[in-house]
């Protein structure tokens, strides 16, 4: 655990009765640690195996597969802003979902909650900055119009999330079924608005999306890099400072812990259980929508499609089980994932061209998943064969008094 | 059919549920398991009857040991168990639940089930309709229904489990008499694990007596109830002789509260706690105890009546509202409800220290854990997670968590499993508080606790309390007697 409560605990511990923080101790901790900090790497190490395994079986050299990996995503610069456009919106997700998988809560519904982000952010262009005659007749510029884009997305997005959290806390419907169910009408309505005629559909389009935003709603990119803007940068480290904040520093951020762990105890040490459902959902929602406004307003896309998210939710969802709900982690993974996504692309396209070789799209799916999988079967494994201390039975006296006592 | 345990023992993390008990029951007699809560009875019966498995000692069936894996083990020796929770399906009917225990092929031969059903039914004279769906039972008639299923299994020792809570007085004279006729008729043997001596001195021909895990003594059936009281409590302690304690204005009125547990209603409790008074909750598991102190303190909707805390109307009124009126409740299960075991003991206060601060001031947080750890004796380092603590410490921890100047602090089974120096100390910490003007109302199933600490008594049973005012010419035996519901 990374939390400050360790750091302050140090001084304490040394002035402890008999014993204090001695080598032993020291010693006993690393031990207990241990599993735990080499069973990612272990999992990673597996998931590899595998990887390098379907590749040969597909035919394709393994060592040639890095090298698009590589090429695919870090090569040269431009390659690099492809891949943080695609990290951004991925990054801000999982940091939403650091908040509701740490209080307890599987909000699977985050793939919806991206979608109508998008479909928020995009209301707002519809709103404030659509060229001919803006419905409102207000006129806030380009900065004003993005504004609003973000403030919208987050709105719609949070209240989608609210829905899931108060079908919980009034209705008693498990928040993955509810989310489940959130996600599919989502997508139906996204598909409603940009298809068929659909009422965001550009007249006499047949393409299931909306129009090109106005030059109004388009974000400010790099000079020399014209898909990535440095905006969705500025705005996804301001909410990694609050998520940050808001798990390390806060009294909130301890109270989801304390959910997380036993959400009726915390309910009887004074935690308002109901309460920070609520309200952990509804930011978790706010930030995915962030994500979605980022996947609409990109330069290279600035508009809705069909499908804005892109599974980005999805994948959010694997990143924080890979981070095991740290949030000083959500940066690293998410990056990497980004990696595997964009990379993969290449690694798919590169077979194709330069060796006749046709991987079938989903092996990039196929190989995050792995790793998540691999990754978690890690954890099991651990937990079964090095169980951390909460997993064992809790001590219980019996008459013959309290060993455990020094 | 002979069946035998032989030095079962069993524990549970450091609870020794069963330590090395030795019984033999015969074809033809009815027995009983008797013994108060947690003396684990139900232990025993779960592992003669194939549910959990001993950590040492065997079964044995007319002289043969057996490898008792799974209930339908059991069953192929002929021991069936009715538990305390009907294990039936409730969305399906009486038939359909008939078939789905019984071993067979693949088809459900509905024909022969229901002839086979049938023919039970009439040869024991129930009101059973095979085609009632389960859910709209009684719990009556849920266990004649279980006796039939395991009847038809060939089962010969029938074991069964508190049977008589929340059946009607009709249903229990039906039962006892199905269960001699069983006995008597057809030589099977019948166990009844009850802690309640009335049932066991109607039915049973001996009693075998538990007490904290161990087999503490046999008696043939009738005797003088009082000598069964004094095997399931052993030795009777004197009331302690306590400094009066002024007794201040009411801070609890409970008028006329109805509340439902999972089997019972308990109707019309009505109780006035003055500020400085110990109350002792009396009454066997589950005879609403906990249901009425969960009312009292807004986390259980009583259905009728009114809660009043320091003259001021609360009923309906939710937890944290309590709370706020200086009301504090400790439950039994101080892991699952009350602490988070995998948290420090730091974090705990950080969590519960009030503030109007967003942040968490972790120095002060530390600081008043390491003060409060010190003047408490909780063994453990502020930034211990609880649950490595041991349980005396963990119910230390748990006390020295509570705010001070509380008016009203509820208790469930405050000492469970702590030895009797941790119980004394835990005690002391009680009684400090109660100077401070905290009236205190605690559950216990220890007599001798409630005896010993109450000064005054609210007996459950049967849905029904009785106030004792003056404990001080009642003794454990006479409270036992009580309880088991002889008024």
């Amino acid at each position: 655990m990374t939390t400050p409560a360790n750091t302050t605990q140090r001084p304490a511990s040394q002035s402890a009765p008999p014993g204090g923080l001695s080598r032993s101790m020291i010693w006993r901790w690393v031990l207990d640690m241990l599993p735990a900090m080499l069973t990612p790497f272990l999992g990673i190490l597996a998931a590899l195996v595998i990887i390098v395994l379907i590749l040969e079986w597909q035919g394709a050299d393994p060592q040639v597969a890095w090298d698009y990996l590589y090429e695919g995503t870090l090569e040269d610069n431009i390659r690099r802003a492809d891949l943080v456009a695609y990290w951004m919106p991925l990054a801000v997700t999982s940091l939403g979902l650091v908040l509701t998988y740490t209080a307890g809560l599987w909000n699977i519904g985050v793939e919806g909650q991206l979608i109508m982000g998008a479909i928020g952010a995009t209301w707002a262009v519809r709103l404030f900055a659509e060229s001919d005659s803006p419905p409102l007749g207000l006129d806030l510029g380009r900065d004003g119009v993005l504004v609003m884009c973000f403030v919208f997305a987050a709105l719609t997005a949070a209240f989608w999330a609210l829905i899931a959290a108060v079908l919980k806390t009034r209705g008693g419907v498990n928040e993955i079924f509810g989310g489940v169910a959130l996600n599919f009408i989502a997508q139906t309505f996204n598909m409603y608005l940009v298809s068929n005629g659909g009422p965001w559909q550009p007249t006499g389009s047949r393409a299931t999306e909306t129009a090109r935003f106005p030059e109004n709603a388009r974000l400010p990119t790099f000079q020399d890099y014209r898909r990535l803007s440095p905006t969705t940068i500025y705005v996804t480290v301001g909410v990694f400072v609050v998520v940050v904040l808001i798990m390390y520093v806060s009294k909130w951020g301890l109270q989801l812990r304390a959910m997380g762990k036993n959400q009726h105890s915390a309910f009887l040490l004074g935690v308002r259980t109901e309460r920070n459902v609520v309200l952990s959902m509804a930011l978790c929602g706010a930030m995915a929508g962030l994500g979605g406004a980022y996947r609409v307003l990109a330069p290279d896309v600035s508009k809705l499609t069909a499908a804005p998210s892109g599974g980005i939710g999805f994948l959010a969802i694997l990143v924080v089980l890979l981070a095991s709900m740290s949030a000083v982690l959500i940066p690293f993974v998410s990056f990497v994932f980004a990696v595997l996504s964009k990379g993969g692309q290449r690694i798919e396209s590169g077979f194709q061209w330069d060796y006749d070789i046709v991987l079938d799209r989903s092996l990039v799916r196929v190989l995050q998943s792995t790793v998540v999988l691999m990754v978690v079967l890690a954890f099991g494994a651990r937990n079964r064969f090095f169980p951390p201390r909460s997993a064992q039975p809790p001590v219980d006296d019996d008459t013959n008094g309290d060993t455990n006592d020094g | 059919m002979h069946v035998e345990l032989n030095h079962i023992s069993k524990t549970f993390g450091r609870v020794r549920a069963n330590q090395d008990i030795t019984l033999g029951f015969e074809g033809g007699r009815i027995y009983a398991i008797l013994g108060e809560n947690g003396a684990g009875k139900s232990t025993l019966m779960k592992i003669m009857s194939g549910y959990q498995a001993a950590d040492s000692g065997e079964v044995v069936v007319d002289g043969a040991a057996v490898d008792l894996h799974a209930p339908t083990d059991a069953i192929e020796h002929g021991i069936g168990m009715l538990y305390q929770d009907p294990l039936d399906f409730p969305p399906f009917t009486v038939l359909e639940n008939f078939i789905a225990g019984r071993p067979g092929g693949f088809f459900l031969e509905r024909h022969t089930a229901r002839q086979h059903l049938n023919a039970l039914i009439e040869r024991f004279d129930f009101d059973l309709d095979p085609d009632a769906y389960v859910d709209m039972l009684t719990i009556g008639e849920r266990q004649q229904f279980e006796i039939l299923r395991l009847l038809s299994l060939n089962v010969r020792v029938l074991i069964l489990d508190e049977p008589t809570t929340g059946i009607s007085a009709g249903q229990k004279t039906a039962l006892f008499n199905v269960l001699k006729s069983l006995a008597r008729d057809e030589g099977m043997t019948i166990i009844l694990v009850s802690h309640k001596l009335e049932d066991v001195i109607e039915l049973c021909d001996e009693a075998y007596v538990l007490r904290r895990g161990r087999y503490v003594g046999h008696k043939n059936v009738p005797c003088p109830m009082s000598e069964l009281v004094e095997l399931m409590f052993g030795r009777v302690v004197a009331r302690q002789e306590r400094p009066p304690v002024s007794v201040g204005e009411p801070v609890l009125v409970v008028g006329g509260v109805s509340v439902e547990s999972r089997r019972l209603t308990v109707d019309h409790v009505s109780l006035e706690v003055h500020a400085g008074e110990v109350i002792g909750l009396a009454g066997l598991d589950g005879s609403g105890q906990g249901e009425l102190v969960r009312a009292c303190t807004g986390l259980l909707r009583p259905t009728a009546g009114s809660i009043r805390i320091n003259g001021q109307e609360m009923t309906g009124r939710p937890y944290p509202q309590f709370a706020q009126s200086g009301v504090a409740f400790l439950p039994a299960g101080r892991l699952e409800e009350g602490l988070i075991g995998s948290m420090t003991l730091t974090q705990h206060f950080a969590l519960t220290l009030p503030t109007n601060r967003p942040w968490v001031n972790w120095f002060r947080a530390h600081r008043v854990t390491t003060e409060r750890v010190q003047h408490f004796n909780v063994k453990g380092y502020p930034g211990s997670p609880v649950q490595t603590l041991s349980g005396g410490n963990q119910q230390r921890f748990a006390l020295a968590l509570l705010p001070d100047n509380l008016r009203l602090l509820l208790l469930e089974n405050p000492t469970r499993g702590l030895d009797v120096e941790s119980a004394l100390y835990i005690w002391e910490q009680l009684l400090r508080r109660r100077e401070d003007g905290t009236a205190i109302v605690f559950i216990s199933p220890e007599l001798d606790e409630i005896v010993a600490y109450s000064d005054r008594i609210l007996v459950f049973f049967g849905g029904h309390t009785t106030l004792v005012d003056d404990p001080a010419d009642m003794t454990a035996n006479r409270l036992g007697e009580l309880i088991g519901g002889r008024m």
